[in-house]
């Protein structure tokens, strides 16, 4: 999944977050995006996301044009600086969300989840709320 | 620090506890004493009275077509005030307070001139053969009216709190708005909207002064339940008055028990 930014702008009232910004990012590469606060890192990766709407520019994400694509159909993970856990959910509700919305099957989903908990060694927090969990633990998923 | 001694911690809740009792509990209690004074004979023969029993339906039928409206309404409205920008939103967030400030008799008056047959809709309506005012409808808008701003202003500080940022991991996970909304939005704020509509509903169970204007309180006809509290009293049918209330706190205290059973489980809030 190769991505590619081309003279990205978007401005916040008074303030330019993002000044035509290029950026390629071939497939299978691991790309560090670096500056001080407020540089506009966080604005170019929720467009590329789609969170956010750029003033001009243009994403391509594959090669194909994905600046007027919902973040929904854009299959980009991201990972939220506050780690975004849904809070009225259990760690195995919130791992599961993911699949249930794209209507994996029953079994298939516990597997995978179960699996997925194992990797990062939370299985047997599965039925914790986010609240229940410490500020590292919270930070896996 | 202020009340960290023994004596000024009890003599704090000492006062708090008088001051609930003398004005919440000791009226309401009473009424329940005074109801059951003469025995169960009197409060059978006024709750199975025609008339108490068609107020009970206006009454729950009101709640039934107002609490539910009110509550989309308010859903929407703290949505758009919380989350969106645009012009009149200032006006729009003043408005959604009106009934908070006008007297209840001021709403009825209103309602009156918009929707009675000198009123602005008069004609229009009597042409459809709609009677608003001095029927049901009627009740039904004065409710609504009233109880407009509690779920709006019970939801849109924890939509703030709640931010945008588990809808839009939602959506980087594949949901779409509709689904985002079902499944994150609402979780997260079901317990403010629970607290609005319980408010609501003894808001609109208990309004006495628009429904009054706009209702006629015609015997056995539109009058919801506390428009039988007055005449009853007039008559010195104290029983009566005594159980209509007492129905009435009752009704309000179901509400307030049902939204006890939405409370979010352990931890998850």
């Amino acid at each position: 999944m190769s991505i590619v930014i081309e003279g990205a702008s978007k401005r916040f009232g008074d303030f330019q977050a993002l000044d035509d910004v290029s950026l390629t990012v071939p497939d299978g590469s691991l790309t560090a995006i670096l500056g001080p606060s407020g540089s506009g890192k966080s604005t170019l990766l929720r467009i590329i996301a789609g969170l956010e709407e750029p003033d001009a520019g243009t994403v391509l994400i594959s090669g194909e044009n994905a600046t007027e694509k919902p973040a929904q159909k854009r299959g980009v993970g991201f990972v939220f600086q506050h780690y975004a856990a849904f809070k009225h959910m259990t760690v195995y509700e919130n791992v599961a969300f993911g699949l249930k919305i794209r209507r994996w099957q029953k079994a298939k989903t516990r597997e995978r989840v179960h699996e997925l908990l194992n990797l990062v060694q939370l299985d047997g927090l599965a039925n914790r709320y986010p609240s229940q969990l410490s500020g590292g633990q919270r930070a896996w998923p | 620090m202020i009340a960290s001694g023994t004596a000024s911690r009890f003599t704090l809740r000492g006062i708090v506890l008088l001051y609930l009792g003398f004005l919440v509990l000791a009226p309401v209690g009473l009424i329940f004493y005074r109801t059951f004074e003469h025995g169960l004979g009197p409060v059978i023969d006024t709750i199975t009275t025609h008339n108490f029993l068609h107020a009970l339906y206006v009454s729950l039928l009101t709640v039934a077509i107002a609490v539910p409206l009110n509550t989309i309404f308010g859903v929407a409205g703290a949505l758009i005030l919380v989350r969106q920008e645009f012009r009149g939103k200032a006006l729009l967030n003043a408005v959604i307070d009106l009934p908070f400030v006008l007297s209840p008799i001021v709403i009825g008056l209103s309602l009156f001139l918009v929707y009675s047959q000198i009123g602005w809709f008069g004609d229009w309506l009597d042409r459809h053969g709609i009677q608003v005012i001095f029927s049901t409808p009627g009740i039904v808008l004065a409710c609504i009216f009233v109880s407009l701003p509690f779920v709006v202003r019970e939801v849109m500080p924890v939509l703030r709190e709640v931010g945008t940022e588990q809808e839009e991991a939602a959506s980087t996970l594949g949901a779409s708005s509709w689904q985002t909304f079902w499944r994150i939005t609402l979780p997260s704020i079901r317990w403010g909207v629970g607290y609005g509509v319980v408010i609501s509903t003894a808001r609109v169970l208990g309004e006495f002064g628009a429904v009054t204007i706009v209702s006629g309180s015609i015997l056995g006809g539109t009058q919801t339940l506390p428009l039988l509290v007055p005449p009853f009293y007039e008559k010195f049918d104290f029983t009566a008055a005594y159980t209509t209330a007492l129905v009435l706190a009752l009704l309000a205290l179901t509400a307030l028990f049902a939204m006890n059973r939405f409370k979010p489980k352990e931890g998850a809030r």
